[in-house]
């Protein structure tokens, strides 16, 4: 019995790495427990549910931010999208009074977006890092100048469904981010393209000597970011019933510690989606459960930040992994 | 004349390989002496060794009577001994005097800042020695290739080296160039420098050198007096090994002509090169390193731009832009350096060999797994792949074992033109043999295999015919029956073949 057990882990395909997602477990299951007693209300229906709410914007864009990870890419540019989606839901809502043109001209700019970063990052090479930090700035500033710093209101009552209705007695939400997991984690494993992901992670130069065309699936990753970035604005504007140019701050870095926490190589190559739900439970938890025992949001982004160092030192999960083992057996 | 640098015995192994065994090297004062041998004769690793870049495990280096013992360049630097390398390591965006002293900086005051005028003032002593005419402050990213290296020279001479080993210096210049480098080369003996001067071009050696030692299979061979010996000599030197004892080819029948390409060029390296291949022959590609060989593969399968050239696949032209349209025509290409973009070293063996062939396996983008797991299978037991599973990661294997998943990744393409390149480097005999042995048999199933190695051996005995290569052109076409290594030789390093045969 035990025999056949070591045999099953040593044929496991290496890509996934299991000792950090061990880790993140257990750490999740420590948090909960440490919530448990720190608060009163964190396993109430009502906290479970507003942490749900309030979190699944994020999660959504960590889905896509897992895939351009793998790439050894990054999308800091999400938070941007998120806040110029929202503001023209809102706006164009306003002004023609048409909320179903409003929504596919969200999607469409959210669409736009990610293309352009697409294009920028795979086909003129420029590194992802000050591509999606420079169209940050430009969607940010978007943003803000159609929005004038007001916050805008007005959108018909039924839109609020998406972010206040339940399912089967669940947020709404949670059923999209659900049925959106599911959908990633199957390409990752299943489809030629998440093997491709992860080629480009792990040596970009081998993917174009097997006729990958990398350019091209960058485009796709950015796009699908870009997507899902106005489907996070949808939900955020239909969850607070209005639209500010400051929506989105900060949903790129919790979506990026999420990825990382959740075992995904910042170097790319390895991860799952997977491990990503376990980031985005752990991180979502601990922003909802020190909130409630009223630790400051500061020091929650200290402790956040300090768990992500403490996670990659303690699992190595420092990107390389095999090669770097090999180059020194050389 | 006195010894300035003298070897004795060296012995210097790599895991699994000897680099060089019982060499010897006499270096007099004020004496160019040129190093020749073929490909992988052990010259590099010769140079590194007097530049203390690599360690011996035998053997005694002696500088000026007194025998030292290398731990770190820096050691054969103050050794007096300076290497100008092949590719230049200059930062392009610092000056030329900055780059000269660049990690020993002239520094004053109290404070130790840089002492510019000062570094001027010897940058332009030495530009001055070497008759150069040139503002010091020039960035160097300005200069032109001739240029860096005679930076590097001066670089060498301004830690006062007394020995210059020059690795391929004339590799990238022009013929103008080449006289400059000369004159320079010319008044440093006249100074009393002692020059290692490593290059594949013989007449430049014939040109320049006074002495001349010709090492092979990491083995001293012999040396003379550049004016005692000839070229049919030295030819006769680099190669003297028996080739009939080296992989029988198996028979196989010679079809219609399959791929022809023709006035390949690509603007840098590549000049007009155009060739043939039939079904089920296998051709071989020879020449020196960076003769073009490996550059004419990877542009005739779209992964290298080219500027012009024709590309024909029984008669109808190609239009092959990325290596995708390669891979769709059945012309797959096995890279060289299979640890950079031959395998995927983080991923398992299963995945390595699907990879470019996914496509075929995969309805709507999502992968059939029970295929995945039959083609890795089967690859993986026809080539006898040594590892536990399939999911086994590639970088774990051995060399020859990561040889054959960068082989089975492409076969798995299903080609009819087959290019590997350099398919046994770095591989043990036994892996060496069993891949001989597959080619031999793909080609006798019909494919046509191109094999581009640097092994003179191996090209003779395993090809129906040969092309060489000689700086971005082909120098000649030889048969089974007409190739001799003499022959190949002589053509890939321009001497004439009458020479060689007198």
């Amino acid at each position: 019995m035990k025999k056949k057990r070591v045999q099953e882990k040593t044929i496991r395909p290496p890509e996934i790495k299991y000792t950090h997602i061990s880790i993140i477990f257990g750490l999740l299951i420590f948090t909960c427990i440490l919530m448990s007693v720190i608060t009163d209300n964190f396993f109430s229906t009502k906290n479970l549910t507003g942490m749900t709410r309030n979190f699944m914007e994020t999660a959504l864009l960590a889905l896509p931010m897992t895939f351009i990870i793998l790439t050894n890419s990054i999308d800091l540019s999400v938070s941007g999208t998120v806040a110029m989606c929202a503001i023209f839901l809102a706006k164009i809502n306003l002004v023609t009074g048409n909320i179903v043109l409003a929504i596919a001209i969200t999607v469409i700019t959210g669409i736009l977006a990610g293309a352009l970063n697409g294009v920028v990052v795979g086909y003129i090479k420029i590194p992802s890092f000050i591509a999606t930090l420079a169209t940050m700035f430009m969607y940010g500033g978007i943003a803000q100048g159609v929005s004038q710093a007001e916050t805008l209101t007005g959108l018909p009552k039924t839109f609020y469904i998406l972010g206040s209705g339940y399912f089967l007695g669940l947020p709404i939400q949670l059923w999209i981010f659900a049925v959106a997991a599911i959908l990633f984690s199957f390409v990752l494993r299943r489809t030629e393209y998440g093997r491709n992901l992860r080629v480009i992670g792990f040596n970009p130069e081998s993917a174009v000597y097997a006729g990958i065309n990398v350019a091209k699936v960058h485009l796709i990753n950015y796009v699908v970011s870009g997507a899902m970035a106005a489907l996070a604005a949808l939900i955020f504007v239909s969850r607070i019933s209005a639209a500010k140019s400051n929506a989105g701050v900060g949903y790129e870095t919790d979506a990026i510690i999420a990825v990382v926490l959740g075992g995904t190589s910042i170097s790319g190559g390895y991860g799952t989606v997977e491990g990503t739900i376990l980031g985005i439970l752990l991180v979502g938890i601990l922003r909802n459960g020190l909130t409630l025992a009223r630790v400051s949001s500061e020091i929650t982004t200290i402790i956040l930040g300090m768990l992500l160092l403490l996670t990659i030192i303690i699992s190595g999960n420092t990107g390389g992994g095999v090669i770097k083992k090999h180059k020194k057996e050389k | 004349m006195e010894k300035v640098l003298e070897l004795k015995k060296i012995r210097k192994t790599f895991p699994g390989v000897v680099a060089l065994q019982n060499m010897c090297f006499t270096l007099k004062k004020g004496e160019i002496h040129a190093i020749a041998g073929e490909n992988g004769a052990g010259k590099s690793t010769l140079i590194k060794v007097m530049a203390g870049v690599h360690i011996p495990d035998e053997g005694e280096i002696i500088v000026k009577g007194r025998q030292v013992q290398f731990t770190c360049p820096q050691d054969a630097i103050t050794a007096g001994i300076g290497v100008v390398h092949q590719e230049t390591s200059l930062f392009p965006d610092l000056s030329i005097m900055e780059n000269m002293f660049i990690g020993r900086l002239p520094k004053k005051g109290f404070f130790r800042s840089v002492d510019f005028a000062k570094m001027k003032a010897e940058a332009e002593r030495i530009y001055a020695m070497l008759d150069i005419k040139m503002d010091v402050i020039k960035p160097v990213k300005t200069l032109g290739i001739a240029e860096k290296q005679m930076l590097e020279i001066a670089k060498a001479l301004s830690q006062n080296s007394e020995i210059l080993i020059l690795d391929e210096p004339t590799a990238a210049l022009s013929i103008r160039e080449v006289e400059t480098l000369f004159k320079i080369i010319e008044k440093l003996k006249a100074s009393g420098v002692s020059i290692v001067y490593i290059s594949h071009r013989l007449e430049e050696i014939f040109q320049i050198a006074d002495y001349i030692s010709v090492i092979r299979d990491g083995e001293y061979v012999a040396s003379a007096p550049v004016s005692q010996v000839d070229t049919a000599q030295l030819v006769q030197w680099m190669v003297g090994r028996d080739v009939d004892e080296f992989y029988p080819k198996a028979e196989s029948d010679i079809g219609e002509v399959l791929l022809s390409v023709s006035g390949l060029s690509d603007g840098s390296l590549l000049r007009n090169v155009s060739f043939e291949i039939r079904e089920g022959e296998i051709l071989g590609f020879a020449g020196l390193a960076g003769a073009g060989r490996s550059e004419t593969a990877t542009a005739v399968v779209g992964l290298r731009p080219k500027i012009t050239g024709a590309v024909l696949l029984k008669g109808k032209e190609l239009k092959i832009r990325k290596y995708l349209d390669a891979l769709e025509n059945g012309i797959v290409y096995i890279s060289e350096d299979r640890q950079r973009n031959g395998v995927t070293l983080p991923m398992s063996i299963k995945d390595n060999i699907t990879l470019a062939m996914l496509k075929h396996i995969c309805r709507f983008g999502v992968i059939n797994r029970k295929k995945d797991k039959e083609v890795a299978g089967s690859y993986m037991k026809q080539f006898q792949i040594a590892a536990p599973h399939m999911n086994f990661v590639v970088g774990n294997l051995s060399g020859g074992n990561q040889q054959k998943v960068s082989v089975s990744k492409g076969l798995a393409c299903n080609p009819r033109v087959l290019i590997l390149d350099e398919p046994t480097r770095g591989v043990d005999v036994g892996a060496k043999a069993e891949i001989h042995d597959m080619i031999g048999r793909l080609a006798a199933s019909g494919m046509s295999i191109i094999m581009i190695s640097s092994e003179m051996p191996e090209v003779l005995s395993m090809s129906d015919r040969v092309v060489i290569f000689r700086q971005g052109a082909v120098a000649g076409c030889l048969s089974r029956e007409e190739a001799t290594q003499e022959k190949v030789l002589a053509l890939a390093l321009e001497a004439k073949v009458t020479e060689v045969q007198a």
